[in-house]
């Protein structure tokens, strides 16, 4: 390596860092954007090695001047030869990551060979990496979900197809409130579960049903990825997992598990087999667009991790599994709301649900069972019911749509009364 | 088709994070492939993936980005690997140090590894099977 002229400093003389970004990555980083814990900017590169070490000068940027830089406006010699940058430093890191000889260096005392060209503007891709997700996740203290797409020529440095991106975050969203349905029935069925009887304790639907949503909010560069946090305002604590996190991977194992159809089939029990049209369309894209698409999940809070691919192959594979698909099953659904019609001598009936959210609104019609069908004279229109409802769902293979039948099999009334304009 | 990988522990190592490489690989029958080497064919860094090269170039310990450190880097044309030193040698002067000084060009196969899908500048990575020896289909055409 060459000798440089340098002043050495204390190992822990620099700021403690998080890793942003790597902006050029061959065989492993070369340049990479780190934030120091006083939110500066600093940039590493790498300069030279030996048998023992990498070396990398570290120097203050801003991210003004990073952006010009990935923008093509400055090139990195600009950005190194700033005379507002402050300390320039020199720092040989070995295989345990341990920082050796770390110095302060004089710009003018730089070997030429350590130097950028002066035409040395960015010509790269900007690298998707998972330290970027964490540190979004850091700094806005919750955990992050991305749903990113690559691997096509669709899918350029920061940018997409229109008609790609909307039609697959439409049909994200539509994924996510059934499943996020499905996610809400099974709390709500524990709780009922578990709770003492005569207990006034009540399930608090509305904070499950933020947590399991999403608001949108930016996008990564690297190929091009969207942003989501919970619309909750989860309080995060150190190394405990979330509900956010339990719904996420509910969230992420439905597409995990699609790749097994034994265990997609027993996964799906419980979820509005509409999700699985929704599904299928997302899918139809990303194998016909020949893309890769991708969900990570980080809290860095509570050091939850989850991420799921899917390749266009695997996109072809899933939708043969789907239209093999058969299944016979039933499960319990907990609905309060009101009945909306019924008929006495049937038992025919429609329900729906009251909600302030109309996000929660639900609806179903069916028929009472024999014994609710003898008691069905006692309801009233005014009056609000907790339901269960029993769901029987049937699918052969090659059918295209499920055959769905829904059967009240408890109504109890509550002790209120609501407006019918409600 | 449960072949086992060259570095197999190191890739079951990371198998609870990802499922590399097995989501990644590209079917193919034969190809055409480049890749930067050193003049001396002994080199060990030739057809090292960079997990297995050191000192190793990291800034954060990261199992996903130690996936990608078990693939060989190739390209799918010369020019794409030429056009991709061209850009570091701007950026990174010393960068022959550390990725070789010549290109070297040779027909892989199937039986050689799985490979991922070509980039725009025809880059992709070589997850090579347990006995492979690329090495030997490797011929030095030009120096960089």
């Amino acid at each position: 390596m060459e000798k440089v002229k340098e002043i050495l400093i204390p190992k822990n003389s620099l700021p403690k860092m998080i890793k942003i970004k790597d902006l050029i990555y061959f065989d492993g980083p070369l340049l990479s954007h780190f934030e120091s814990i006083y939110k500066e900017n600093f940039l590493f590169y790498w300069v030279d090695s030996n048998e023992k070490f990498n070396r990398w000068l570290i120097f203050r940027t801003t991210n003004q001047h990073i952006s010009d830089y990935v923008g093509k406006k400055k090139s990195l010699f600009e950005l190194i030869s700033d005379e507002n940058n402050g300390n320039l430093y020199k720092v040989d890191i070995d295989n345990d990551l341990e920082y050796n000889n770390l110095s302060i260096i004089l710009f003018e005392d730089i070997p030429d060979s350590y130097l950028p060209e002066k035409n040395s503007f960015y010509t790269f891709n900007i690298i998707n990496s998972d330290e970027e997700l964490k540190s979004i996740s850091e700094k806005e203290n919750v955990g992050i979900l991305q749903a990113y797409y690559n691997d096509s020529k669709k899918v350029g440095k920061g940018s997409i197809d229109l008609e790609i991106m909307a039609a697959s975050l439409n049909d994200l969203s539509n994924i996510n409130k059934g499943i996020r349905k499905a996610f809400i029935n099974k709390e709500k069925a524990n709780f009922n579960r578990s709770k003492v009887k005569n207990s006034k304790e009540k399930f608090d639907e509305h904070s499950l049903l933020l947590a399991s949503s999403f608001n949108y909010f930016g996008n990564t560069s690297r190929s091009f990825g969207a942003l989501f946090k919970p619309a909750s305002e989860q309080s995060n604590f150190p190394n405990l997992i979330s509900v956010e996190d339990r719904y996420i991977e509910f969230f992420i194992h439905f597409f995990e598990y699609s790749t097994n159809i034994e265990k997609f089939k027993a996964f799906i029990k419980e979820i509005d087999k509409n999700v699985i049209d929704n599904y299928k369309k997302l899918l139809t894209i990303i194998n016909k667009s020949k893309i890769q698409f991708n969900l990570n999940y980080q809290n860095s809070s509570s050091n939850f991790k989850i991420s799921k691919q899917i390749s266009f192959t695997q996109a072809g594979e899933i939708l043969n599994n789907i239209n093999n698909l058969d299944y016979d099953n039933s499960h319990d659904i907990y609905l309060t709301g009101r009945f909306t019609a019924l008929h006495l001598k049937t038992g025919h009936y429609q329900f729906e649900t009251v909600s302030e959210d109309q996000k929660l609104v639900e609806m179903s019609s069916g028929y009472l069972d024999s014994d609710r069908k003898e008691m069905a004279w006692k309801i009233k229109w005014d009056k609000l019911y907790d339901v269960v409802i029993s769901r029987h769902e049937e699918k052969k293979s090659g059918q295209k749509k499920p055959k769905v039948e829904d059967k009240i099999i408890s109504f109890i009334e509550l002790n209120k009364t609501i407006t019918l304009s409600e | 088709m449960n072949k086992i990988y060259k570095y197999q522990s190191d890739l079951d190592n990371i198998s609870k994070v990802c499922n590399c490489p097995e989501t990644e690989y590209f079917s193919f029958y034969q190809k055409e492939a480049f890749r930067f080497v050193f003049e001396d064919s002994e080199h060990p860094n030739n057809f090292s993936p960079p997990l297995k090269i050191n000192p190793k170039r990291y800034l954060t310990k990261d199992d996903i980005e130690k996936c990608q450190a078990l693939g060989l880097s190739l390209y799918g044309k010369k020019s794409g690997a030429i056009g991709r030193f061209e850009e570091l040698i701007l950026t990174f002067k010393k960068i022959k140090q550390v990725i070789g000084t010549h290109i070297a060009v040779g027909n892989i196969s199937d039986k050689d590894g799985h490979i991922t899908e070509e980039d725009e500048i025809t880059h992709f990575d070589m997850y090579e099977f347990e006995n492979s020896e690329i090495n030997k289909k490797f011929a030095i055409i030009e120096e960089l």
